[in-house]
């Protein structure tokens, strides 16, 4: 029963840690190769976890194969086009200036009540509206809508816009993001004194505090301070 | 690409690590092949007390050889390969000759079969 529990907590620090190697990305923008890799390595930590009798290299160094390889591979992909071609295939365009591609269609098997269903999740009611629809290689589908029925921007009205940035993190339930911080070129001091112009004199009270990039500080306390 | 050349380096060092278990596998069976023949012979021959005598050092060989076996291997064969030699020991002290070969011939092949299982070569890869 003991060994049990050491050998799970030790498949599952090392399957987090090349997951976590492997770079940020959800099962659905997931490459085909990366998948399978994932489905793979799931399986290749369950078995030695459940089974004593199997050598814990067993499962190991099949794990650390397939990271080999997956890295490999988003190297490769990465240099060459023509490699990523092969190992994530490549994009379909699915409607071309409001026209469905029936053949492109009929070569991906990919029929026209999903296509209805992917455009019907992006808003998009109806086809004569659609300029492009491109099935990317992670298998969401891209819509870029004509001209006309994009919704309007500032830009189309000549609008003038003021920069909006993006706000900074200061304080993360009472704690100090000093990183964040010196990014801004201030100190503690500064937020020390920022919040005491505002009546709050221990940072430890603050559940989250942000500074916009006008240089208001935005601040909520923790319940019952 | 540091990250790459470390993965590749790092599995260069475990391909070769395979390589040399293979070789150390091999080697181990060899002896452990070489001392249950020395155990046979005493048995044919009827020498039990030499025979008991060789069996120790069989055990003791494969103490010594098979010490990190069951990190590569199935932890049943090594099971089963202990299960002989306990059975081996029992018939040798009992002075109990066909079940002795018999057992000793088994354990021989379990021993030589591991080596061959781990073999790189056509046949097991497919």
């Amino acid at each position: 029963m003991v060994l049990v529990i050491i050998r799970t907590l030790i498949l599952f620090t090392v399957t987090v840690i090349f997951l976590r190697l492997m770079g940020k990305r959800q099962i659905g923008q997931l490459q085909p190769f990366e998948l399978v890799i994932i489905i793979m390595i799931s399986e290749l930590a369950a078995i030695p976890m459940e089974n004593t009798g199997i050598p814990l290299l067993s499962g190991l160094i099949p794990i650390f194969v397939l990271f080999t390889a997956q890295v490999t591979l988003s190297y490769l992909s990465l240099r060459s086009e023509k490699a990523r071609g092969i190992i994530c295939g490549k994009p379909s365009i699915l409607i071309e200036n409001s026209q469905i591609v029936e053949d492109e269609l009929r070569r991906i098997r990919y029929n026209i009540n999903d296509l209805l269903e992917q455009l019907r999740s992006k808003n998009v009611a109806d086809i004569a509206d659609v300029e492009y629809a491109i099935l990317e290689t992670s298998g969401q589908l891209s819509v870029i809508l004509k001209s006309e029925k994009r919704p309007v921007k500032p830009e189309d009205m000549d609008l003038p816009v003021k920069y909006d940035g993006l706000p900074i993190t200061l304080v993360i339930d009472g704690q100090v993001i000093n990183e964040n911080i010196k990014k801004m070129n201030y100190n503690e001091e500064w937020l020390q004194q920022k919040l005491n112009e505002s009546g709050i004199n221990n940072i430890k009270d603050l559940l989250f505090a942000s500074l916009d990039p006008d240089g208001t500080i935005y601040f909520q306390l923790k319940k019952g301070v | 690409m540091r990250l790459l050349a470390s993965l590749l380096a790092i599995l260069l060092v475990v391909l070769a690590a395979g390589f040399w278990t293979n070789h150390s596998l091999l080697q181990s069976t060899k002896d452990l092949s070489r001392q249950i023949e020395r155990v046979s012979q005493e048995i044919k021959q009827e020498q039990w007390e030499a025979a008991q005598k060789q069996n120790r050092q069989l055990e003791k060989t494969w103490q010594e050889k098979a010490r990190w076996w069951p990190i590569i291997l199935d932890h049943q064969e090594i099971d089963n390969i202990e299960f002989s030699l306990a059975k081996i020991k029992e018939y040798v002290a009992s002075h109990n000759l066909p079940l002795a070969l018999g057992q000793l011939s088994e354990l021989k092949l379990m021993i030589e079969h591991i080596p061959r299982k781990e073999a790189v070569n056509l046949e097991n890869i497919l």
